[in-house]
């Protein structure tokens, strides 16, 4: 009896605010596919500015290259080191204490990339490290310039062996943008709470949240799991 | 065409190369003979900066070479290089390994540059493989695209690091023709091999290093009937026997 009226009462739910809950999905899905999309140009910069030997004996340039490594190794340290949660409360107080009425979602879609800005440049210096030194060598000595190097000749081959590990980055955003609700970003689990305390019925509204997490991380983890051979399950987030 | 004045190169402690001062002409086929550790490769690689030397300069048709990117890229653009391990771009055909820096770098339209790649590949007879991934060539073939890539950019000179060294015995003789080709036509190249077979065939001068040092520079291949200094002799007779 209990069972039926909660299974029923599920379905009612669903029935009555679907809009609202598909409304969060595209929210966490917009999220988490910009996010991890600029992350990703982002740790493209930060990864060729940590990866760079300073050779140079011009020494204001060495300098700059001294600066920039540092703020990509605070970067990372920083967005590593603190849980997005609090990234997010500081980044979206932040900028209203400074005076900028930012949008929550533009604050959340800031935060998200930043964050996975910071894992994914780890990923991409140790993919870049893993490749045969002879490559750079190669494209050097045909007098293409490091630049272009490491467009034409490092990143291809580097992003080709890391398509598992970013997918993995865009399947933990998915479910990780949850926390941004904390700042007033209407994805998923905040259509979830919104509707649960309408009713209530709070176990009710996850449920349903908790199947649509199910339903969209499986169809990316198939998706993933067909586009490479890496294993979509593995957490690639290792603390500094 | 080539000139090193005082070189030295040190890694870390210890000094690789010490006093070299050499010039390699407009023309010439310069082997570099020596035993392993010798700075050999060093060498060679300081010549277009792969290794920046510790002191000393380097100068290309006259020019001081600077350590600016602008200076280096038309040093390395004029003197590309051949590697032991090929270093082939993995991630692209045979033929657009050999036309990425005629494209990128000297800017030539895509269909000029295919043009003169195919008749380099044919050169070095792998015209027919120009579709395939580079990973699915054997050793020889692959050192075979890896010239072709270095005479693509249309290069003052050639310098090949040990260019058989990586490869099975029987792929040698493949890659030894193909150098012997490219030398016949009269470019400047200078060649570390421990193929003296090789050397003996195509070398206007050879020099032989120990310990970072030029030994004996001799301006014919005389050096392997008589050599001069006894290091020399001592070297000549380990590799012979």
């Amino acid at each position: 009896m209990f069972l039926a009226s909660f299974f029923s009462n599920i379905v009612t739910m669903f029935q009555n605010n679907y809009d609202l809950f598909f409304y969060g999905l595209r929210m966490t899905l917009i999220l988490a596919f910009v996010g991890t999309g600029v992350g990703l140009l982002i740790a493209l910069v930060l990864a060729y500015v940590k990866v760079q030997e300073i050779t140079t004996s011009q020494r204001f340039k060495a300098f700059l290259q001294r600066i920039l490594q540092g703020f990509a190794y605070g970067y990372v340290g920083f967005f590593r080191g603190t849980p997005m949660i609090v990234q997010a409360m500081l980044f979206y107080y932040g900028m209203q204490r400074m005076g900028f009425d930012i949008r929550v979602l533009t604050a959340g879609l800031i935060v998200v990339s930043l964050n996975t800005a910071a894992y994914l440049t780890e990923v991409i210096r140790s993919g870049l490290n893993s490749l045969d030194k002879g490559q750079k060598e190669a494209g050097l000595s045909l007098g293409l310039s490091m630049r272009q190097v490491y467009i034409l000749i490092l990143y291809p081959q580097a992003l080709k062996n890391m398509i598992p590990a970013i997918g993995n980055e865009l399947v933990v955003n998915i479910k990780d943008t949850a926390v941004l609700s904390v700042i007033g970003v209407s994805e998923l689990f905040y259509m979830g709470r919104r509707v649960g305390s309408a009713s209530y019925l709070f176990t009710e509204a996850f449920i349903i949240v908790s199947v649509m997490y199910l339903v969209i991380v499986s169809i990316a983890m198939t998706m993933l799991h067909r586009l490479g051979n890496g294993n979509p399950r593995k957490r690639e987030r290792v603390m500094p | 065409m080539i000139e090193l004045k005082n070189i030295e190169k040190v890694f870390d402690d210890t000094v690789v190369l010490k006093n070299i001062n050499v010039t390699f002409k407009k023309g010439e086929v310069t082997v570099i003979i020596g035993p392993s550790g010798s700075g050999k490769s060093t060498l060679l690689r300081t010549i277009n900066w792969l290794e920046k030397p510790t002191q000393g300069d380097v100068y290309f048709e006259k020019e001081r070479v600077q350590n600016q990117a602008s200076s280096l890229e038309t040093l390395r653009t004029q003197a590309t290089m051949v590697f032991q391990a090929f270093h082939l771009f993995n991630h692209l055909t045979v033929l657009k390994n050999c036309t990425l820096g005629p494209i990128k770098v000297l800017k030539q339209a895509r269909h000029v540059a295919e043009a003169y790649a195919l008749e380099q590949l044919k050169k070095v007879g792998m015209d027919a493989y120009k579709d395939r991934l580079v990973n699915t060539l054997s050793g020889g073939q692959k050192q075979r695209v890896a010239i072709a890539r270095a005479l693509t950019m249309a290069p003052k000179v050639i310098l090949f690091d040990e260019p058989t060294s990586a490869l099975d015995i029987e792929m040698v003789q493949e890659v030894v023709e193909t150098i012997k080709h490219v030398a016949s036509e009269g470019l400047t190249m200078v060649l570390v091999t421990h193929e003296i077979e090789l050397a003996k065939a195509i070398a206007d001068r050879v020099i032989f290093m120990d310990q970072g040092e030029i030994v004996e520079d001799r301006k014919n291949t005389d050096i392997f009937t008589q050599p001069k200094m006894e290091r020399t002799k001592q070297f000549l007779q380990k590799i012979t026997h």
